[in-house]
């Protein structure tokens, strides 16, 4: 275990463990959160593509997790739940607001450390800027499927969970909207 | 670099790396020196754009501090009326008893009321006929002259004539 997942057991459990009487479903929420905290902020980030609301929206995620815990029957299928949850918070939201500048802003906020050339940075940002521009332009199905697939990095099987499809429908998709996406930058 | 125009689809698939093709795709590419270029060009732009969608993924990682935060939002919303609520069979229990009350004096309130008063027992008042205490304070002194004197348009002055010949 990492110092990082230690750190989230000891908050989360330390923090949540005195508010029952046995402890024991905050202990297995503490543990549920430290295997899927990457995950769900990455997918969160991927659709809204800014920190700030990537974090409220997760909170949100895990928020409603721990309240409907009791109705999960299958313990082991929490990622996958609070995955779907995040995800529909996150799509909800972006949505609901017009987010262009506040997107664009965030999205120049992101560029690579390693990028020290001035004129190869101006290039990448540019090319960042229309790639994003692009899948911004797709059709929902596909460009959920880029989002979690290619830019959460998540596996085919993870997305047909979330996305509630089969796994070979994810993979056909991923592939025409990354066909699209190539076909699209060369002009 | 062109590559053979029958060709070019399949090799964005293989650069993709997909497509059910792949094993003809690489036979073809050994013998076509044009598609081979074209395929390491395709294969070079997937990759810049592979990576471009990674790198904005990557940036994607909880703050410092995340955890407690969260742990927070937990303890506030343990203290909301609905954790209350939920939390405590107590407090179900009681809801739950005053909706029987409510149905049940509902249903069965005016059978209960006549078995506690008798059949005879008429209602006192009713509706229609009921007058708030307070109706003859709303009346004015001298509302009924008010009420008889002529109105605009009111042809006055020959019933005033034909009065006098009455009184003849």
């Amino acid at each position: 275990m990492g110092e990082g997942e230690h750190r989230t057991m000891t908050v989360l459990a330390e923090r949540l463990i005195p508010m029952t009487a046995t402890g024991e479903p905050d202990a297995e929420f503490a543990l549920r959160v430290k295997e899927s905290r990457a995950l769900v902020f990455r997918i969160a980030y991927s659709v809204l593509n800014n920190a700030a609301d990537a974090e409220e929206v997760s909170q949100d995620a895990f928020l409603q997790a721990y309240r409907r815990m009791s109705s999960l029957r299958e313990a082991e299928k929490f990622r996958a739940w609070v995955s779907r949850i995040a995800f529909r918070l996150a799509l909800n939201r972006s949505r609901a607001r017009g987010r262009r500048l506040h997107r664009d802003a965030a999205w120049q906020g992101t560029q690579p450390q390693q990028i020290v050339d001035g004129e190869r940075a101006g290039a990448d940002r540019e090319y960042l800027e229309r790639l994003r521009g692009e899948i911004e332009r797709m059709p929902e199905k596909l460009r959920v499927v880029v989002l979690l697939g290619s830019v959460a990095g998540m596996e085919a099987a993870e997305v047909a969970v979330v996305l509630k499809i089969p796994a070979g429908t994810v993979r056909s998709r991923l592939h025409l909207a990354r066909k699209r996406l190539l076909e699209v930058m060369e002009r | 670099m062109s590559a053979c125009k029958e060709w070019s689809d399949r090799l964005i698939d293989f650069a993709l790396g997909g497509g059910s093709e792949s094993r003809a795709v690489e036979m073809h590419l050994e013998v076509c020196a044009e598609c081979r270029a074209a395929a390491m060009e395709l294969k070079t732009r997937v990759s810049r754009m592979d990576t471009a969608l990674r790198q904005q993924g990557d940036a994607g990682v909880p703050a410092e501090g995340f955890d407690s935060r969260l742990a927070a939002r937990i303890e506030a919303g343990q203290a909301s009326w609905w954790r209350v609520w939920r939390g405590s069979t107590r407090m179900r229990l009681a809801a739950a008893v005053a909706v029987c009350a409510v149905v049940v004096t509902a249903a069965a309130g005016p059978r209960i009321y006549r078995a506690w008063h008798g059949e005879s027992v008429e209602p006192a008042i009713t509706i229609s006929t009921w007058q708030s205490p307070t109706e003859s304070l709303l009346r004015m002194p001298g509302q009924e002259l008010v009420s008889n004197t002529p109105r605009v348009g009111d042809f006055y002055f020959p019933l005033q004539g034909k009065a006098k010949r009455m009184e003849k």
